[in-house]
């Protein structure tokens, strides 16, 4: 746990400004303003009305930060796991070039290798035996094509 | 009732729902043993795989791996002293001590005896509370349901985490996010940018999927590996192992406790099974003839909180099939999974799909009675083993079901691209203490909400006064400020202690 004394208020000062930001720009430009029959509400009435909420609580968050000096014990982010979602994307890229029968072997073992190179044996049984259980299982029992990527495509 | 009852056992008297309701258990605690993974996680794991399923098929071998999941936890908690669930906490303090003095057998059977018993009494007061309830809540209107949605928001937010504000936030953010797609009374396109895949609005399983099982891989892989830690094995001498009857009469007053506890503390939204299990443990401690020998590896001191968390299953599905109102991320979770089969928890469930859902009350029973048999055998054969599955396999592993699975439901890779999105929001969300459960609980109520007071403003042609004509509208609306001004008091209390 760490004890950082002020991220509490940047966080609100932060979403303050996503609100306001939504509130007068990207809720305009996105929703249409009808209303339809007597009495009905806009389309936009509550996205306008859960932005409204957001800017008051991060109005709230960023006074009892700086005024009350209220600081929840945020966890610090760990060394590996700017590395771990760098994987998850490349692995959503990967699927959209090359499919994910083939993305997945090459994804899992090299996150595999990343975090220990010890059993690579036994990575590379699992991961045939995963493929098989997602092939069998998605494309022969329920039928359904996963992604081919778009050089298989 | 009872023929509704009997026509569901007969429904569900069929193998496709015998091997759902185990492999459900089964998987439910093996992952709920493996540290790390939880009932909440198993549950979204499972979902891909039910999409195609009979209803009662799905919901059965869902709600199985929700109960096996909590059991799950009990494994590793008894056997490293590392919960595998946070609703397990409770039980290291006389699982473990009761493991390092050889009885580990003998511990596991009592957690085993207790959740099966726990969900057993949940599950009828479930039959008897819920059918009942749903004749008092058919007849409340949309604006009732409106208020009713806003005060069990406000509560959830207010007792999920260390923030209420953070907590609010949550759910606001998860009001805006529910709005994203199609308007529910004009149709016209809201916050879509322009990407058609938005229109029906942002899939809710990719969503859960990506919000709850990335957060924790990415938590679990973050740091450098740490070596196993030594798992207790199974006694030598057979009593050691084994659940004399004495012993287990002893344990029925806790197991009572514990139960009751767990049905009212999973009725009320926003609390939970870790919530659940302590309560649980420190009432009948308090109650005991000899509280000072609680902590020192005591058989009532884990069938207390075992019986508190698995009895929550049953008390969390009143106000879900009642009012369709989850309390908890699992059920939020279940009600994402009937959604999805067409099922709408509410008040009409009962006069609208009566044969499914007393279907699935009886799959509850026949589940407790797997419950039992597949925790005996995975006691006596392979409970070590999960407690110490390699994380570097384990959870590259659960990354690829996660693809795999946010892909099943709609069949476009846009899903996928939503799953990776929110399981990133998950973790900052998780990192800077914001809840989850108000998020997801705001996201799956907000259309429901929305539409029923806008259906009240059309009727009511656009006077709002009218609310007041409504007084159990108006009771949960001041109920909801009360609670608000509490809540906001409470935290700034609190505050003022830690200067």
């Amino acid at each position: 746990m760490k004890k950082n004394l002020y991220t509490d208020g940047v966080i609100g000062i932060g979403l303050l400004i996503f609100s306001i930001v939504m509130y007068f720009f990207i809720i305009p430009s996105q929703i249409k303003n009808i209303t339809f029959g007597s009495g009905g509400l806009a389309p936009s009435t509550f996205p306008k009305l859960a932005i409204v909420l957001i800017g008051i609580f991060s109005i709230c968050l960023i006074i009892s930060n700086f005024s009350f000096k209220i600081q929840t014990t945020i966890e610090k982010i760990g060394p590996k796991a700017p590395i771990i979602v760098f994987f998850l994307i490349g692995y959503l890229l990967l699927i959209s070039i090359i499919g994910y029968l083939f993305a997945t072997p090459i994804f899992l073992l090299l996150i595999m290798i990343y975090l220990s190179k010890d059993k690579w044996p036994r990575y590379i049984l699992t991961v045939i035996i995963f493929i098989l259980i997602n092939y069998i299982f998605f494309e022969k029992i329920l039928r359904i094509i996963l992604p081919k990527g778009f050089l298989f495509n | 009732m009872l023929e509704s009852l009997l026509a569901g056992i007969i429904s569900v008297m069929n193998v496709n729902v015998f091997l759902g309701i185990i492999s459900g258990v089964s998987v439910g605690i093996i992952l709920g043993a493996i540290p790390g993974l939880t009932a909440t996680i198993a549950i979204a794991l499972i979902i891909p795989f039910t999409f195609y399923m009979d209803p009662v098929v799905s919901i059965s071998m869902l709600i199985g791996a929700y109960k096996g999941g909590l059991y799950g936890g009990s494994i590793s908690a008894i056997l490293i002293g590392t919960p595998g669930t946070d609703a397990a906490a409770a039980t290291i303090i006389d699982g473990y001590a009761m493991a390092k003095n050889g009885k580990s057998g003998k511990a596991l059977r009592i957690a085993l005896y207790a959740s099966v018993m726990g969900d057993m009494i949940s599950l009828l007061a479930l039959i008897i509370i819920a059918p009942m309830l749903a004749q008092v809540t058919l007849k409340i209107g949309p604006i009732e349901f409106f208020a009713l949605i806003v005060f069990s928001l406000t509560i959830i937010a207010g007792m999920g985490g260390e923030s209420i504000i953070k907590g609010l936030i949550a759910a606001s953010l998860g009001l805006l996010l529910a709005t994203v797609g199609l308007d529910p009374i004009i149709g016209i396109r809201r916050l879509c940018f322009g990407m058609a895949e938005l229109d029906s609005g942002i899939a809710i399983m990719p969503m859960l999927i990506g919000l709850f099982a990335i957060p924790e891989v990415i938590v679990q892989l973050e740091y450098p590996l740490e070596s196993n830690v030594p798992v207790l094995g199974l006694s030598k001498i057979p009593a050691d192992n084994k659940v004399s009857w004495k012993e287990f009469k002893k344990c029925l007053k806790s197991i009572l406790i514990g139960s009751g506890i767990g049905i009212l503390i999973g009725a009320i939204p926003g609390i939970g099974s870790s919530v659940s299990s302590w309560l649980s443990y420190k009432t009948a401690k308090d109650r005991s003839k000899y509280p000072e020998k609680w902590g020192t590896g005591i058989i009532e001191g884990i069938a207390a909180p075992e019986a508190g968390n698995n009895a929550v299953c049953g008390g969390a599905l009143i106000p879900m099939l009642t009012l369709g109102v989850p309390g908890s991320i699992p059920v939020a979770i279940l009600m994402g999974a009937f959604l999805i089969q067409g099922l709408i928890p509410g008040p009409m469930i009962f006069s609208e799909n009566g044969p499914v859902v007393y279907g699935i009350f009886a799959s509850l029973f026949i589940s407790n009675f797997f419950l039992l048999l597949i925790g005996f055998l995975a006691i006596k054969y392979t409970a070590p083993y999960f407690c110490n599955v390699s994380k570097v396999i384990l959870f590259p592993i659960v990354i690829g079901f996660c693809y795999v699975g946010s892909f099943a439901l709609n069949q476009t890779f846009f899903d996928v691209k939503i799953m990776v999105i929110f399981g990133v929001f998950g973790y900052l969300m998780r990192k800077y203490k914001f809840p989850a459960a108000p998020f997801l609980i705001a996201m799956i109520l907000e259309p429901f909400g929305e539409r029923a007071l806008r259906q009240f403003l059309i009727i009511s042609r656009g006077q709002i006064t009218l609310v007041f004509y409504h007084p159990i509208a108006v009771v949960l609306l001041v109920l909801t400020i009360i609670f608000l001004v509490v809540f906001i008091t409470k935290n700034l209390k609190k505050a003022r202690t830690v200067i």
